[in-house]
């Protein structure tokens, strides 16, 4: 037996119109506030980026380290390499209070000591 | 009247695209707030969910403004169906990454906004029914025949034009098309046998 479905009894034409009741609901009515304003943000946020130059500069920042520390080193670094190769000769007495007095302030007494010994007789 | 409905699309995008135009956030604007409803409608057809259709068109425009030279003007293509593509290849990725029972309650949706009680509620509810057995065999239907029929037969596409949206020839399309609304005669029928459509 053949079964008569609605499909069926419909030519072509009644079927195209049939698909045409095909509904759609509406698009939220914020929907294109929405988009308009995250469209804003991302551009705000491209805007406010940093140049490659300001990036690099930042990271270089990262490296940097205070000016007291960088006279430590380079005072241990410099006396540390004259002892070692006994090119300055520098009468004792004169130089280790010198050494003393900066190291005191910094409170790196165990560096004193150190230089104290390189410059020992 | 503003002045913007009087600019074309294309005009609207070359503003757009020129990245040193201070205007350009406007013009954006402008073509957002002219296009939502029809891409809203083009990605509701192909993923059959108004919040996936939300996210569908917002991904689109937003993919266009932070890369508005991925359009073209000088090879001759209307901006709505460039659009077209983008948003119906948007609609697919969607759609392929959603689990396939995800597609029940398609078309509900639409029956939500129909009145119920008063004295036609028999009628509304074979409405109801209708709607809802038609979305669900057509959103039953493999991607690119909905595409095809969505394209032409929803969007008002010429068959050239939607050829171009999905990347085929024309002969092709008209094959997708044919199979298509085979398809859903075939998918309609067994919706009515499953008693899921009452007859006139």
């Amino acid at each position: 037996m053949v079964k008569n479905s609605k499909s069926d009894n419909m030519s072509e034409q009644q079927f195209d119109t049939f698909l045409k009741t095909r509904m759609v609901p509406r698009a939220p009515s914020n929907l294109s506030t929405r988009i308009i304003d995250q469209a804003r943000k991302d551009a705000d946020v491209q805007a406010n980026k940093p140049s490659l130059g300001s990036r690099l500069g930042q990271f270089l920042q990262g490296f940097a380290i205070p000016k007291p520390a960088y006279v430590l080193v380079a005072s241990v670094v410099i006396f540390a390499g004259v002892g070692a190769i006994g090119i300055v000769n520098i009468p004792p007495a004169e130089l280790p209070s010198e050494i003393y007095v900066m190291f005191e302030e910094s409170d790196d007494l165990a560096l004193a000591f150190y230089v104290d010994d390189i410059f020992e007789p | 009247m503003s002045e913007t409905v009087e600019i074309s699309d294309e005009s609207l995008v070359a503003l757009i695209q020129d990245l040193r135009v201070n205007g350009r956030h406007e013009a954006f604007a402008a073509l957002v707030e002219r296009h939502t409803q029809m891409f809203f409608a083009a990605a509701y057809r192909m993923c059959g969910n108004s919040e996936e259709s939300e996210d569908v068109v917002q991904e689109a425009f937003l993919k266009f403004w932070n890369k508005p030279q991925g359009f073209d003007a000088s090879k001759g293509v209307k901006f709505t169906t460039w659009f077209y593509r983008v948003v119906t290849n948007l609609a697919i990725d969607h759609m392929r990454k959603k689990k396939p029972h995800l597609h029940h309650g398609a078309g509900d949706d639409v029956i939500a906004f129909m009145p119920d009680g008063g004295p036609l509620a028999d009628e509304v509810m074979a409405q109801d029914q209708e709607q809802s057995a038609l979305e669900a065999a057509i959103q039953d239907l493999p991607e690119r025949q909905k595409a095809a029929l969505n394209l032409c037969f929803y969007e008002g596409l010429s068959n050239k034009e939607a050829a171009e949206v999905l990347g085929v020839g024309v002969k092709a399309l008209e094959s997708l098309l044919m199979r298509a609304k085979a398809g859903l005669r075939e998918r309609f029928d067994r919706a009515e046998d499953k008693g899921e459509m009452q007859h006139g």
